[in-house]
């Protein structure tokens, strides 16, 4: 009996040691409903297909960074695939830590990449990153608000001019602004700004040019329609869920998740329109596989799963609103609340004027530190528009230039 | 003389109940909110104790169930969700409220509702449609009251006395309509609510938000066994390593003995993620990287200095006297040590041991860069709760998980310390 007990086990550690292990760092899918999603719904499933196991790991982009250079620089590479935002693409294979896949990719014909991100994922012609779930900004209301809502106001098709007068509506009916944005420095104001500035034709991230000093006017207009608290915070999610902001324009994801919270007290709409059309800064994370892995054929495999248009869609609808950047990954939406989300980001991505993170800022956090610092002093502080603070501000944007 | 006192009493308790409200308030306010549902968390004002029932209200609205629960803190029914879907439903009012309906309860909730319908459906939808238009009505007067108001606003900056007076006026005029059709809406809304919906309670899971943190957290449980041995290893390093050095300072004069002294409390000041990034390096060639080993030997750094601190004032205050008189009785050096010196420097052992302990319990950065498969609990908290920003009841129970060892910890070894800080009478 005892010799059968311990045959068992040298059996099963020895089942154990033979089962592939694919160990993926991803900086998409952080939230804890989102990876519990990923790892019951989407990675278990890939688990069973090919008899491996995922060792799915979230991290941010910086961390995720270090840890591989460590493991390139000790020659003990154990991070197979990693999930990048595309700001950090460039660092990635600027330090050949990341995998040529054009190859590989080129043999798929059931999927096409949206063109829109190949300025992100394609660097010199070859195709390093594969991206799987883009971002726009869009519209999230509260129910709440409607009783200031002018009467000509569509909110499917929203102005920037209608939501700021119909802010400054909430804002002098209730006493205190509802409008959330993000007021905490280094977070997303630049995006929720740089969505106004490119609705006004304005050129993105500058600060002296007409549109961009059109959509600094509107945010002036605004001044008393923002929350008192903005300045602490950091996230749109939490205002909106507890009710202390009724009205945002936000990530498409985090505005999908306030929106799946509570689908009878929420309206999403696409981001409001300028005279140039709906504004948005887009963007998307890519996988990637680690040079040097040992387990090269099992993460292309990985890779080659994840994009597959009805997977992308899965997760996507599972995790919050991303948009699936495969062209045949539409198809697959059908009318659910979540598919509401996926399809409102679509429109965004597909009418609206959408500009990139270029790579081409030294600190991309100094940059936006510009944003948040013009927002809390030129309208929080001094409340006035001051073109010639822009002009002044601008001289810091472009020294980040490389 | 006796109001002198009275004065000095009153301040010294103020003081008193001003700290245990500073240490209690966010201690108490962590646990309750790890207690309450979704909704529950972020309804406001947040209610001071969490509720052991929902109270449901369900409506058949355009065809489809409308499911609503009631907020302690808005004194009304707040709208969950509308679908006809009973498992979406059921799905739903879990995730929002911790509590479970089952689908015989709702059966006979629906029977009822159904009931109830069929007896004034006529009357539901007059009612319906009559609310809908006042809505409607007063969504105009309230943007028109405040467009005046605004307006009002604009001509007082301007002095325009003449037009302060019409704008006034209109915005008398404005205000009685809207409180008139306020009044009509909520008289409706309650005959509504009488003939139009039923009401049932469902008792909570209070303990959902740990459930569903342990589930989410993949790797939870051996990442606390890990955390509690490196925790238990860390303080084996720094006692063994400081408490000898601790003995050694107080008991040997030396050259440089102040200096060295002062010296070891420096790498404290160093922040810990910039001692981990060389020392990656370092235990990957030693064999020692993502093992619990190798985690508490770089705790250990920061720790030793501290127990050396606190081992040397203890040692210090223990009588030399009192060795040599046990080593007269026939003893040992290290007899005299562990028979007489060490139980009397147990407080200040215990201290530096709970130190040691709460310090590398709760270290988050340091971890994750010397971890990648063997994450410590913090660690797997951290990467759980990084992106729970929408999910503060979550994020509260992760934060009451992890400090629970550490507490647990702490009230085991309390009797030790509580000597500690006057230094031990012989």
């Amino acid at each position: 009996m005892k010799r059968l007990f311990v045959l068992l086990l040298v059996i099963s550690v020895i089942m154990a040691f033979s089962v592939e292990t694919l160990v993926v760092s991803s900086r998409l899918w952080t939230p804890p409903t989102e990876k519990e999603f990923i790892l019951n719904e989407i990675i278990k499933p890939f688990e069973k297909m090919y008899n491996v196991k995922v060792v799915f790991q979230t991290m941010d982009d910086e961390t995720m960074l270090k840890q591989v250079k460590v493991q390139m620089e000790t020659g003990k590479i154990t991070t197979d695939v990693i999930i990048a935002y595309a700001t950090k693409m460039p660092e990635w294979v600027k330090n050949d830590l990341v995998v040529d896949l054009t190859p590989y990719v080129n043999k798929w014909t059931d999927r096409h990449f949206s063109k829109g991100f190949d300025s992100m994922t394609v660097f010199d012609g070859k195709r390093y990153f594969l991206p799987v779930g883009a971002d726009v900004y869009l519209t999230l209301i509260n129910k709440k608000a409607l009783q200031y809502k002018p009467a000509n106001v569509d909110i499917q098709n929203l102005t920037w001019e209608q939501l700021a007068e119909w802010a400054n509506l909430v804002a002098q009916g209730e006493g205190e602004g509802k409008f959330a944005v993000t007021g905490v420095p280094m977070k997303s104001l630049i995006y929720q700004i740089g969505a106004i500035s490119l609705s006004y034709g304005g050129h993105w991230p500058n600060l002296d040019n007409p549109g961009a000093v059109a959509a600094w006017y509107l945010i002036y207009k605004m001044k008393d329609a923002f929350s008192p608290a903005v300045k602490t915070y950091d996230d749109t999610r939490p205002p909106m869920k507890r009710e202390e902001t009724w009205m945002t324009v936000a990530h498409c994801a985090r505005v999908g998740e306030v929106y799946k919270s509570n689908p009878t007290q929420f309206i999403i709409a696409p981001a409001p329109k300028g005279p140039a059309g709906i504004g948005s800064v887009a963007g998307t994370s890519g996988l990637a596989i680690v040079k040097g892995t040992k387990h090269f054929d099992i993460a292309l495999k990985f890779l080659e799963y994840m994009t597959r248009p009805d997977i992308m869609v899965k997760s996507h609808k599972g995790t919050g609103g991303f948009i699936p950047p495969v062209d045949e990954a539409i198809k697959y939406l059908g009318n659910d609340e979540q598919d509401q989300v996926i399809k409102n980001a679509i429109k965004v991505m597909n009418q609206g004027v959408l500009s990139y993170i270029a790579p081409i800022w030294k600190d991309w956090g100094q940059v936006k530190l510009v944003y948040d610092e013009l927002f809390k002093k030129m309208i929080l502080e001094e409340g006035k528009l001051d073109v010639d603070m822009l002009e002044l501000y601008q001289l810091q944007i472009d020294a980040q230039r490389k | 003389m006796r109001v002198n006192k009275i004065l000095k009493q009153t301040l010294f308790y103020l003081v008193v109940a001003g700290i245990i409200l500073v240490i209690l308030t966010p201690i108490y306010f962590l646990v309750v909110i790890s207690l309450m549902s979704d909704q529950e968390a972020y309804d406001w004002p947040t209610q001071l104790v969490p509720s052991f029932f929902n109270n449901y209200k369900l409506e058949i609205v355009d065809g489809k169930f409308l499911i609503s629960v009631y907020s302690s803190a808005k004194k009304k029914y707040s709208t969950l969700i509308k679908t006809n879907d009973f498992e979406e439903l059921q799905k739903f009012v879990r995730n929002k409220t911790n509590s479970t309906i089952k689908k015989g309860i709702f059966d006979i909730q629906v029977k009822k509702l159904n009931e109830l319908i069929s007896k004034n459906s006529e009357e539901i939808s007059n009612l319906r449609n009559q609310i809908a238009s006042l809505e409607s009505k007063l969504n105009t007067v309230t943007v028109n009251l405040v467009r005046y108001k605004t307006q009002l606003e604009k001509a007082k900056k301007a002095n325009m006395n003449n037009l302060i007076s019409i704008i006034n006026e209109k915005i008398i005029e404005f205000e009685n309509e809207k409180r008139e059709y306020e009044k009509q809406i909520k008289k409706l809304s309650e005959r509504l609510d009488e003939i139009g919906s039923v009401k049932f309670s469902v008792s909570k899971h209070l303990f959902d938000n740990y459930v569903n943190f342990f589930r989410v957290t993949s790797d939870a449980l051996p990442a606390l066994f890990r955390s509690i041995q490196v925790a238990i290893l860390t303080v084996l390093i720094s006692l063994t390593i400081g408490g000898m050095a601790g003995y050694a300072f107080a008991r040997y004069n030396f050259k440089g003995k102040n200096l060295l002294k002062l010296s070891v409390l420096f790498v404290r000041m160093f922040p810990g993620i910039s001692i981990a990034m060389p020392m990656v390096i370092i235990l990957i060639n030693m064999g020692f990287y993502d093992k619990p080993i190798g985690l508490s030997l770089v705790y250990s750094v920061g720790q030793i200095g501290m127990t050396i601190w606190i081992t040397a004032s203890i040692f210090m205050g223990i009588s030399k006297e009192l060795e040599e008189a046990a080593m007269i009785f026939g003893t040992t050096r290290w007899g005299a040590f562990f028979k007489v010196t060490l139980p009397l420097a147990l407080p200040g052992l215990a201290a530096s041991a709970m130190y040691a302990f709460i310090g590398s319990w709760s270290e988050t950065a340091q971890a994750i860069v010397l971890t990648q498969f063997n994450p410590t609990f913090p660690v797997v908290v951290y990467q759980t709760l990084v992106g729970a920003k929408g999910l503060i009841n979550l994020t509260a129970a992760g934060g009451v998980s992890l400090a629970l060892p550490a507490v647990i910890f702490t009230l085991i070894i309390r009797r030790y310390i509580l000597q500690m800080w006057g230094g031990v009478k012989v």
